[in-house]
């Protein structure tokens, strides 16, 4: 017997995920042209802030004093939010804010050194910063628990029972809905044009008067909050992170959406992650319907490889191609 | 008529090569003031010197009493000086009409945290899109608003780089080689263009050209330059009469 | 205090394996503009080969076939995918995700058949025979036969492209390619060589790797952004200095992390950071890095202060 509503809550959660991580990146690499490789880090980011502060925050507040990582601490905080509505909701809020602001941080501090880079340069170095995180959060045990990771993050819904994850899938979608519509209204506008200028020549964009090296600090810095946004969800939807999740392959997850919908254009990414979320549903439903011999992720990456380099070949602008910004402007066009 | 633009005593080296030799000049308002030179003999050099987009190893810039050397190209433009390229550096996914909407000085909307609230800014939008659609039509472009600017000719492109130029409002324009490449019948358009603007909104234009026959009937005055140095100045029939400017373009510049 | 031979010795071992690892990648980049992301996998492909017919066949012979069925994927990377999409697209950042997507596939693939016929964690077939022991120094086989190879390769693909007809061609082609095609140089074969040839160094780098670790699916792309480092000490396109850089990783991980750990107490978990700090370090201050040094005028010059 299927569970139809587990399925679909996941879908959507997976969805939203997705999503928000391939807005952000096209942010970056769409609209601006910043190569991003390294996109998976500022995920990563939100994602052990919202989970170690909820735990330590949970250990804080009953004032336990076992280690985040120990058993004990484990039940803690799986009794603590099937009891106490309230505080775990607000701790969710919190982190998640949290969880902005930070990875909003880290990316105004890469932004600083690495922007001065030009194109390929500043695509590795933003591969190795990645990595480079990656193994500091590894080998550093007070933050998530290096290679054991922290468990047992207490989802807002915990106290809901067998409602987590519908309730759950309810939140992300509205978040993802929200963040697409402050991007489309931040992207048709003159800001749009402006980071579109920046891509497409950014010497002329300097001769015109655009600062292009403090925009594209911010850009950086507004795409790595919403990294740490969806990170921060993740961290609550899979109630379990350690550094080694967030490796490049999820990067790469991203790029395919961005690229496949479409860069530049938000309601192309959006296809995109519907379409990849659909693809690796499908994998993760038929391998618990058909025995493989081997272990299905491998299927998923070969087949995701394959579309991204027959993509890029064949339709690199993508599903939904990019339009002008959409200004108050166009009607002085259409009245000529 | 007052002075615009000054330069004292420039130089600036690249490796061992001096492209720009103690170069000094002053340029008045509102007049079209020509550059002429064979091919390296550091008139870009110097454009881009002016326009910040290097800094000199010495000398100075002066834009209307100010000294405004060394400064990055953004502040150049947000005082008044607007540098076109050589080959049009158009915004190549975008259309005609949106390459005309960036430059507007000052876009409220242009500022993150405006752009999300359209009602702040689509008033000023409004105005720079009317004067963005008025420049189109000065300069016979205006059926070409919403294509992109990759489907343009080869002449059209140079006209958008200038009208581009144009919305920025400045009061001086550098153009680099304006009508290169371009048929004689359209050099003239575009120069009568040139002429058309400066008396329309007062701009006062330094141009470089390649091609002596092609701008003379347009200009007020005109600077050579050989290896680097000014070698020669003064109103256009002057200069087509020099001897050394002869040896200069016939000579191949050694 | 120890003198820390076997962390020399190891640091040496590692930097010639890396130097060629790296030659390879720094090959390509100058032929096309763009870091090979998929490098690694030749590494693997090249460790997996040599680990499985080295259990039929000698383990010298296993290296060669290697190196024969990597310089063959090498180039097939280049025919299939690499150079159409340079030809019709040619943005590098397309290729750059493309080399990516390209590894992910195959290392994926490499993953699944391993998967399936069981051989996730093997190694080859190799006696590694200690060969001297004095006073702490312990140099064994694949010590010896790491060097060799490595210098080896490097020395006769020098001689090659200095050398050769087809070597000036193949120089000619990558440093000015609009140039090359004029003088009637087959640019798109000459790029095909060299990917060939980069996959023949992959492969025999493989193979000594895999008989110092193990051969599993992601051996080479686990190396790969620590290899890269030494590439871009090269400035991604010099030679000389990708092999110095080759050492110099070598050096870093090993001999360096050693003495940082001994003295400040640093992890060794933290041995791969040495390399992407290093990288890091090279992008921001010198991106260049060592290219542009002209290593025949440093050779003429310790060469002339040897005279003093």
């Amino acid at each position: 017997m299927v569970d139809i509503v587990g399925l679909i809550s996941s879908t959507v959660i997976i969805f939203s995920l997705y999503s928000l991580l391939s807005l952000s990146l096209n942010l970056e690499y769409g609209y601006t042209g910043l190569p991003n490789f390294g996109k998976v880090a500022f995920q990563a980011v939100g994602a052990f802030v919202c989970g170690a502060f909820t735990a330590y925050a949970i250990s804080f507040i009953v004032g336990s004093t076992a280690s985040i990582f120990s058993p004990e601490s484990v039940q803690i905080r799986i009794e603590f939010s099937k009891m106490n509505i309230l505080p775990t909701v607000t701790i969710f809020i919190v982190s998640l804010i949290a969880a902005c602001i930070i990875s909003g941080l880290f990316g105004y501090a890469v932004s600083k050194p690495a922007l001065k880079l030009r194109e390929d340069y500043l695509a590795l170095i933003l591969l190795i910063f990645g990595e480079i995180l990656r193994l500091i959060v590894r080998n550093y045990y007070p933050l998530v628990g290096g290679t054991h990771g922290l468990a047992a993050i207490p989802n807002p819904f915990s106290w809901s029972g067998e409602f987590v994850l519908p309730l759950y899938s309810v939140i992300t979608i509205i978040v993802t809905l929200l963040v697409f519509i402050f991007l489309q209204r931040l992207l048709n506008s003159p800001y749009g044009r402006l980071l579109k200028a920046i891509r497409d020549n950014e010497l002329a964009s300097q001769v015109l008067g655009k600062e292009s090296v403090r925009i594209k600090g911010q850009v950086l810095t507004l795409a790595s909050s919403i990294a740490g946004l969806s990170g921060g969800l993740y961290a609550f939807y899979s109630s379990y992170v350690v550094a080694d999740d967030f490796i490049p392959q999820k990067t790469f997850d991203a790029w395919l959406i961005v690229i496949l919908g479409g860069a530049a254009n938000n309601k192309g990414v959006l296809t995109g992650a519907l379409v990849i979320t659909i693809l690796d549903r499908s994998i993760q439903y038929l391998s618990g319907l058909v025995r493989f011999p081997f272990e299905v992720n491998y299927l998923r990456y070969i087949i995701m490889g394959l579309i991204m380099i027959i993509i890029l070949y064949y339709k690199p602008s993508g599903m939904i191609k990019e339009k002008p910004v959409k200004t108050p402007a166009v009607q002085v066009l259409k009245h000529e | 008529m007052s002075e615009i633009l000054r330069v004292e005593h420039l130089k600036k080296q690249f490796g061992g090569i001096v492209a720009v030799d103690d170069v000094s000049f002053s340029i008045q308002e509102r007049k079209i003031i020509g550059l002429i030179g064979p091919n390296g003999s550091g008139k870009s050099t110097l454009f881009n010197i002016i326009a910040g987009i290097y800094p000199p190893d010495s000398g100075e810039v002066y834009f209307k009493g100010e000294r405004i050397t060394s400064l990055p190209p953004h502040e150049i433009f947000k005082r008044g000086i607007v540098k076109s390229f050589q080959i049009p550096s158009l915004f190549y996914t975008m259309t005609v009409f949106e390459n005309f909407m960036i430059p507007p000085r000052e876009q409220i909307g242009e500022k993150l945290i405006n752009a999300p609230f359209q009602f702040r800014w689509a008033a000023q939008e409004m105005k720079f899109a009317n004067d963005a659609i008025n420049l189109l039509k000065f300069l016979k472009l205006n059926n070409l608003s919403s294509d992109s600017a990759t489907n343009l000719s080869g002449g059209q492109m140079k006209l958008c780089e200038i009208g581009r130029g144009v919305m920025g409002s400045p009061s001086l324009m550098l153009l680099d080689e304006p009508a290169a490449g371009v048929a004689p019948y359209l050099a003239k358009e575009i120069f009568g263009m040139i002429l058309n603007l400066r008396d329309d909104k007062g701009i006062t234009f330094f141009i470089i050209e390649h091609r002596l026959e092609i701008f003379l009937e347009y200009v007020d005055y005109i600077y050579v330059m050989n290896l680097g140095k000014i070698v020669f100045e003064g109103p256009p029939k002057e200069v087509i009469e020099s001897p050394l400017v002869k040896e200069i373009y016939l000579g191949g510049g050694k | 205090m120890v003198f820390p031979f076997d962390s020399i010795i190891r640091s040496i071992l590692l930097g010639s394996l890396y130097s060629l690892m790296a030659l390879g990648l720094t090959m390509t980049y100058k032929t096309g503009r763009f870091p090979n992301f998929a490098h690694g996998e030749l590494i693997t492909i090249g460790a997996y080969t040599s680990a499985i017919f080295s259990r039929y066949v000698d383990f010298t012979y296993a290296s060669l076939i290697a190196a024969l069925v990597s310089a063959l994927t090498g180039g097939l990377m280049y025919i299939l995918v690499c150079g159409p999409l340079l030809k019709r697209v040619g943005k590098i950042l397309f290729l750059m995700v493309a080399t990516f997507s390209l590894g992910l596939v195959l290392r994926s693939l490499i993953a699944l058949l391993a998967d399936i016929y069981g051989v996730m964690n093997i190694k080859p077939l190799f006696v590694n025979r200690i060969i001297i022991s004095i006073n702490g120094i312990v140099i064994n086989t694949l010590f010896i036969w790491s060097l060799l190879a490595s210098w080896a390769l490097v020395v006769s693909l020098h001689l090659f492209l200095i050398k050769t007809k087809l070597g000036k061609k193949m120089r000619a082609a990558a440093n000015n390619p609009t140039l090359a095609s004029i003088m009637g140089i087959n640019t798109d074969r000459m790029a095909t060589l060299s990917w060939i040839f980069a996959g023949m160094l992959a492969g025999v780098a493989g193979s000594f790797w895999g008989a110092l670790s193990n051969v599993t699916p992601y051996v080479g792309w686990l190396a790969l952004l620590t290899f890269f480092a030494a590439s871009v000490i090269g400035g991604l396109t010099s030679f000389f200095g990708t092999i110095a850089g080759g050492y110099i990783i070598g050096f870093a991980e090993n001999l360096l992390m050693d003495f940082l750990n001994i003295s400040l107490g640093i992890d060794t978990a933290f041995k791969p950071l040495m390399p992407f700090m290093i990288i890091v370090v090279v992008l921001l201050l010198r991106p260049s890095g060592l290219a542009g040094i002209s290593f025949q005028k440093a050779l003429s010059m310790i060469r002339g202060m040897k005279r003093w």
